[in-house]
């Protein structure tokens, strides 16, 4: 390729109005893909609108509550989370935990800063916590990462539709497309191939030529320097170097994997069939270390078909917007039938677990080396406090579990404890987002 | 490896200001009193000999640069904090205090508006604007911005597009969604598509009526024949009926028409025509039927009338989009695998009671009949007919009740009488639908009907003129011919070099970016009228001014203001309208406003479109009818429609979903009670006095205040239990105490003054609260009396008249900044001042006509990038 300008990538980029620099993008070089390591794996799952929640013992509605009771000083889930009465011993339940930034945000709006702990309105925004650690290790996989969501794409500001944020702050569009992610990760269907290939190329020439073009533009604007010209630049290159790694990769054969029980048809329909088909895709994924971190947006804060699954799919009368208002009044029914909906999503999630449990993996079992972070950021729906979250696995990353704790009003903010994971799965970060610290007794 | 620098926000490394701002400090006469104050509070402490807390301040200077600015934020925020000077340090009088934070606040807006301020010669066009351009180009409905990752807002509703880039992310994106869009233009005319077509008398065999219909156990699936009217089938729609029908398909994607034939029909028993207001919609699946197509007005006259209304299914997502299999409709309804067409008479009923419909988070507002069609077949075929064939007359309850009331007898015949009505003669609807096979978008590069991969270079050359907005030269030629060469040299057949070449003009930088050259003045006159056109119509300039660039060899200005006419007068400028509005609003901030239903349980979602719907037709209104802007402030008319003025509870005239004028009932008017900006700086619970007042002085009086300093609590954040029972003024008196009171002084009165409107805009005497704690409800009275400069100020109607009597100079200012902010795509600095105060006087000596102001930017010297202005620098 000859004449393609030579970039510097210690230039300043800007992004939304505000310079930043990228020291981030250095370590991007700095892993070889063929350094073979333990995996050590990260999922975080996110329910938007908050969980049935009650913390009172003597309550009449503290079974249908997503947070244990401590029992002979063991965690005793209610209803909700029974599925998770079998696994206590490898899982955390963390109550007290936000984001400090994100309290005075929208009433439906944290969904977007679950993972940065960004408030929307800062003009600089952080990553997500799995881009941070996709740009550490990430070249090492096929996928450096998977965004999934139910419903997919970007969604907007204040109602994102991904769980995950790049190295600008800027949002991932999120897969909902079963088929296609199956194609992807493991379909080596020669027609595929072709395809990929024929449009890989074609992607490479769109490449080249607009690099030609750019020449052009530079002579037409005479004397005046471009900053926003040799940004475009970057873009190109960064859109090449994309290309150029999936060709790399499309060298390597797709691993072989079982698809017969994969129903890559499901739709919002079955909503349980779907949700179990993204949870074994994301399975296979790390099993045949295709990637190591995935984001799984279950519910989204934005309306549609997926908010009316309590509806269609499980029964309800209402969809789960009102299901959670009407929680959030703490009347008894209410109570159940949010409760009815979490622990829905909570079963899906024991059968994930289970399974990786229950799979052999370097040094024990895939769960050992994979930490599973599940929550939401409303206490109450429209309260962006006391985040109900529960992390599992990761023995071997050091996590320890079998705890319910109360982290109470000075608590430290949630990115503390992103910081404690990014540390246990061999990101050498020294801060993420506005952490002040790690987060104690987590590893 | 450490996380990105947080502390970059505000101000951006540039250098060279430091001499313009020393000159400016001089010039405003100030020079000598911060620097006072500074080495008297600040330097006395922080110097080389007792640097405390190992900062040293001494070496500072009031040239504020890229080295000192974060220092000089961070010494402003530990004032306002009232960190420092510490307690046991001398402490300034509170009036220097604030003088001297002024100061500085003012040389720091000023360095970061300037370092903001690019020079650059390039500028990318927004989202909405690149949708529009392919849109434009392309000949397609596909609107690629929702694709693509937003373009940051300006809380204050000013323009940045100066400072938008792209990153590979949003390439990529941007790639993807052209390529789509450039399929939708260029499809494959091989084989051809599978196209769904209801036609002729098809829609007399479409019809599902409601979920009662079709229970397992339903007296009736949907009627198969055996026998049809063909031709002679009609469905008379009277004022608040609606009728629906059904369309076998369930594609999620592609251009549809629906094609609507109906007569306009005086009452049976009258000859006197209404014009007759109907909305078309389709559903979304998932029982959220209706997502509106289309408004349209049948004219009171007589014979057969066609409308043509036009989407892409992609927008009404859904439906499942599995294949169509079995007969079994019950099965279909479950799965969502049909799509149902509703058409609504939203004319005005009198004298009838309405219909017990129940508004729900759907789009249907209004209260409606249904018209069944089996009336028809059984008027024509009899009773027993009917009987055999389970058919069911119209029935006069709801359609929606649980379980419908079908024992009332229907009253459109009734109503017929005395209502002027539509006679609905034909549906029609096709997917995908193409004006012509192959589409206009494909034909620009057929020769003979064909691709000839000759000619190829030449058509796609006059694309790239008119996709890059100027002529192409030689070599910009010679890049055609190379990309369609090279491509075909890489064996792809015609169509795809076609695509693929399309794909690469619209990639090109030239296509992203308006761009002002220094050197090229041949080229200036494009760029003048690209800026025009993406002022004016949010979207590319059109053959006209295209032709005028060309031709001119300096566009004047008499030439200018009459393209600004022109393009006034166009449709597409309701694409300004709209952006201009939903910036100057906040739409933004609006979508982001949860209605919390605990709080507001009637309320229907739907209402924040209609809530936009008005501001945009208010500013319509005012560019339309060529009237003062000072009707934002205050107005004896307003613009809405039915389902708005029912949520106000206004009982004007006012049928359909289009916006029309009405007089505004007392206590409306102006922007101020509109329900969309009460919402959007509300908390979706409350009114939120600090964020309207923040809005009011930032949009009306043009004098946003600063951000508070960072990690500022929120009153609320303190103490819950400390302020839940307090009103929202006592609330705010606590700001009164301490450094919060400089800020919010000037603040919270005007929101405080707005406190009888409640989050979603509607009056109030109580305000609702609904304690967290033990969910215990309360309402406290609605305190809205303040003080203003000097003037007591009680409530809405007080604030108005103020706001009229002693602002609308600063309206007019602030209007102005507006204004040129978005013409220019930049904020705007001191250096613009000159010409703002030009600009305000010109409008404010016109009767603040939008129009007049308009025309001046565009012929000012900001805008046409004149060799005198500042910017050309």
């Amino acid at each position: 390729m000859a004449g393609r300008p030579s970039v510097d990538r210690r230039t300043f980029l800007r992004g939304t109005g505000v310079s930043l620099s990228l020291p981030l993008l250095e370590c991007m070089a700095a892993d070889d893909a063929a350094t073979v390591d333990t995996p050590k794996r990260f999922i975080a799952l996110y329910v938007g609108h908050g969980f049935a929640v009650s913390l009172k013992d003597d309550s009449p509605v503290r079974e249908w509550s997503w947070y244990p009771t401590i029992v002979a000083e063991k965690m005793k889930f209610g209803r909700t989370m029974d599925g998770f009465n079998q696994l206590t011993d490898k899982v955390t339940v963390l109550h007290g935990l936000e984001h400090p930034r994100c309290i005075r945000s929208n009433g439906h709006g944290t969904a977007d800063s679950f993972l940065t702990g960004s408030n929307i309105g800062d003009a600089v925004q952080s990553p997500s916590i799995d881009q941070v650690a996709a740009l550490s290790h990430g070249r090492k996989t096929r996928y450096p990462s998977l965004v999934l969501g139910n419903e997919g794409g970007l969604g907007t500001r204040g109602s994102s539709k991904t769980l995950s944020y790049n190295q600008f702050g800027r949002p991932v569009p999120a897969s909902s497309d079963l088929g296609r992610l199956y194609d992807a990760m493991f379909n080596s269907d020669p027609a595929l191939q072709r395809g990929n290939r024929k449009r890989l190329a074609t992607g490479q020439r769109l490449v080249d030529r607009v690099l030609e073009s750019h020449r052009d533009l530079k002579r037409r604007l005479g004397s005046d320097d471009s900053e926003k010209l040799d940004h475009y630049l970057h873009s190109v290159r960064d859109v090449e170097q994309a290309i150029e790694r999936m060709r790399n990769w499309s060298k390597t054969p797709k691993p072989v994997v079982d698809a017969t029980r994969l129903s890559l048809d499901a739709s919002v329909k079955d909503p349980a069939v779907f949700i179990r088909t993204m949870y074994n895709l994301i399975y296979l994924a790390f099993q045949t270390n295709s990637t190591r971190y995935a984001t799984y947006m279950l519910q989204s804060m934005t309306g549609g078909p997926w908010d009316e699954i309590p509806r269609t799919a499980l029964g309800l009368k209402v969809n789960h917007h009102v299901l959670a208002h009407n929680a959030a009044g703490g009347n008894t029914d209410a109570m159940e039938a949010l409760g009815t909906y979490d622990r829905f999503q909570a079963d899906l999630l024991v059968e994930f677990v289970k399974k990786l449990d229950e799979t052999p993996d370097v040094d024990g079992t895939m769960l050992d080396n994979t930490i599973i972070c599940y929550g939401t950021s409303n206490s109450k729906t429209h309260i962006n406090r006391d985040y109900p979250l529960l992390l599992a696995g990761g023995a071997n990353l050091g996590l320890r579990h079998g705890q319910f704790r109360r982290l109470g009003p000075q608590a430290p903010p949630l990115s503390n404890l992103y910081l404690t994971l990014l540390n246990a799965l061999d990101v050498p970060v020294e801060s993420f987002s506005d952490s002040t610290g790690t987060l104690a007794g987590i590893v | 490896m450490t996380m990105m620098p947080r502390n970059t926000a505000a101000y951006v490394i540039m250098v060279g200001l430091a001499v313009i701002l020393e000159t400016t400090v001089a010039q405003a006469g100030e020079a000598q009193a911060p620097i006072e104050f500074f080495s008297q509070y600040c330097v006395k402490c922080h110097n080389s000999n007792t640097h405390k807390g190992d900062i040293r301040l001494d070496w500072l200077t009031l040239q504020i640069d890229a080295d000192n600015a974060d220092l000089w934020q961070d010494i402003v925020h530990n004032i306002q904090r009232g960190d420092m000077p510490p307690e046991d340090a001398k402490q300034p009088p509170a009036g220097d205090r604030r003088t001297f934070l002024r100061q500085l606040i003012r040389l720091l807006q000023r360095y970061a508006t300037d370092a903001n301020q690019h020079d650059d010669p390039l500028m990318r066009l927004t989202n909405s604007q690149i949708a529009h351009s392919i849109q434009d180009l392309l000949s397609v409905s596909r609107d690629i911005s929702v694709s693509l990752i937003e373009d940051p807002v300006d809380k204050h509703g000013f323009s940045r597009q100066s400072e938008l880039d792209v990153s590979g992310n949003y390439l990529e994106l941007y790639l993807d969604a052209v390529r789509q869009a450039v399929t939708d233009a260029i499809p494959d005319t091989g084989n051809q598509v599978q196209v769904y077509r209801v036609a002729g008398s098809d829609w007399e065999k479409q019809h599902y009526l409601n979920k009662w219909d079709l229970r397992p156990k339903a007296h009736r699936t949907t009627y198969r024949g055996p026998r049809w009217l063909g031709d002679s089938f009609e469905i008379p729609l009277p004022p608040k009926h609606e009728y629906r029908m059904y369309l076998h398909e369930n594609r999620s994607e592609g251009e549809f028409r629906i094609r609507l034939i109906v007569f306009n029909e005086p009452p049976t028993k009258g000859d006197h025509r209404e014009p007759q207001e109907l909305s078309v919609f389709l559903d979304e699946g998932f029982r959220r039927p209706y997502k509106l197509v289309g408004n349209l007005t049948v004219p009171a006259k007589a014979g057969r009338q066609q409308f043509d209304l036009f989407g892409n299914l992609r927008d009404y997502l859904g439906v499942n989009p599995g294949p169509i299999e079995g007969d079994t409709t019950h099965e279909q309804t479950r799965s969502s695998k049909y799509r149902i067409l509703s058409i609504q008479n939203l004319n005005p009923l009198q004298g009838f009671r309405p219909a017990k419909t129940r508004p729900n988070q759907i789009e249907r507002f209004a209260q409606l009949y249904l018209v069944r069609p089996d009336d028809q077949w059984i008027d024509a075929f009899g009773e027993e007919f009917a009987q055999q064939n389970r058919l069911l007359r119209s029935y006069g309850g709801s359609s929606d009740i649980n379980p419908p009331t079908r024992k009332l007898p229907a009253i459109y015949s009734n109503v017929m009488k005395t209502h002027g009505h539509v006679i609905i003669k034909r549906v029609e609807f096709e997917v995908p639908w193409y004006s012509s096979w192959p589409p206009s978008s494909l034909q620009a590069f057929l020769t003979d009907g064909q691709l000839d991969r000759q000619k190829l270079p030449d058509r796609l050359e006059a694309f790239a003129a008119k996709a890059w907005r100027h002529p192409l030269d030689e070599s910009e030629q010679r890049w055609i011919h190379k990309v369609v060469n090279s491509e075909l040299a890489a064996g792809s057949p015609e169509i795809e070099t076609l695509r693929n070449t399309l794909v690469a003009i619209l990639a090109d930088p030239k296509f992203l970016y308006l761009s002002h050259s220094t050197d090229h003045a041949r080229l200036r006159n494009f760029e003048l009228v690209s800026r025009l056109s993406y002022f004016l119509w949010n979207g590319p300039p059109d053959d006209q001014l295209l032709t005028l660039a060309d031709r001119k060899p300096k566009l004047d200005d008499q030439t200018l203001e009459r393209q600004v006419d022109r393009l006034l007068a166009d449709d597409r400028s309701r694409r300004f309208v709209k952006e201009f509005t939903s910036r100057w609003i906040g739409f933004s901030q609006l979508e982001q406003i949860a209605v919390n239903p605990n709080y507001y349980p009637t309320w229907l979602s739907f209402l924040k479109n209609e809530m936009k719907g008005e501001c945009v037709a208010f500013f319509s209104e005012l560019l339309r009818k060529d009237i003062s802007c000072l009707n934002l402030l205050d107005s004896d008319f307003m613009t809405v429609n039915e389902p708005l003025a029912q949520h106000y509870g206004i009982t004007p005239e006012v049928s359909g979903r289009k916006f029309m004028r009405v007089p505004a009932p007392a206590g409306r008017g102006g922007v101020l009670t509109q329900a969309a900006v009460l919402l959007a700086y509300s908390n979706g619970e409350d009114a939120h006095a600090v964020n309207r007042g923040v809005w009011l002085r930032a949009r009306l009086l043009g004098d946003p205040p600063s951000d508070p300093p960072p990690a500022t609590p929120a009153l609320a954040d303190q103490n819950p239990a400390e302020v839940d029972d307090l009103s929202i003024r006592q609330i705010l008196e606590k700001h009164r105490v301490g450094t919060c009171y400089d800020c919010h002084k000037n603040i919270d009165p005007y929101g405080i003054a707005m406190e009888g409107f409640d989050a979603v805009g509607l009056p109030r005497e109580n305000i609702l609260r609904i304690h967290t704690q033990n969910n215990g409800k309360q309402m406290l009275p609605v305190v809205k009396d303040v003080e203003i400069d000097g003037q007591t100020i009680d409530g809405m109607n007080a604030l108005k008249n103020y706001l009229i009597q002693h602002c609308s100079e600063d309206f007019a200012r602030s209007f102005t900044r507006h204004m040129l902010s978005y013409a220019l795509g930049r904020t705007l600095s001191y250096r613009d001042d000159q010409e703002i105060v030009a600009l305000q006087t010109t409008f404010r000596n016109d009767d603040h006509r939008m129009r007049t102001l308009i025309k001046a930017i565009v012929t000012g010297p900001l805008f046409k990038l004149s060799e005198t202005s500042n910017h050309g620098r």
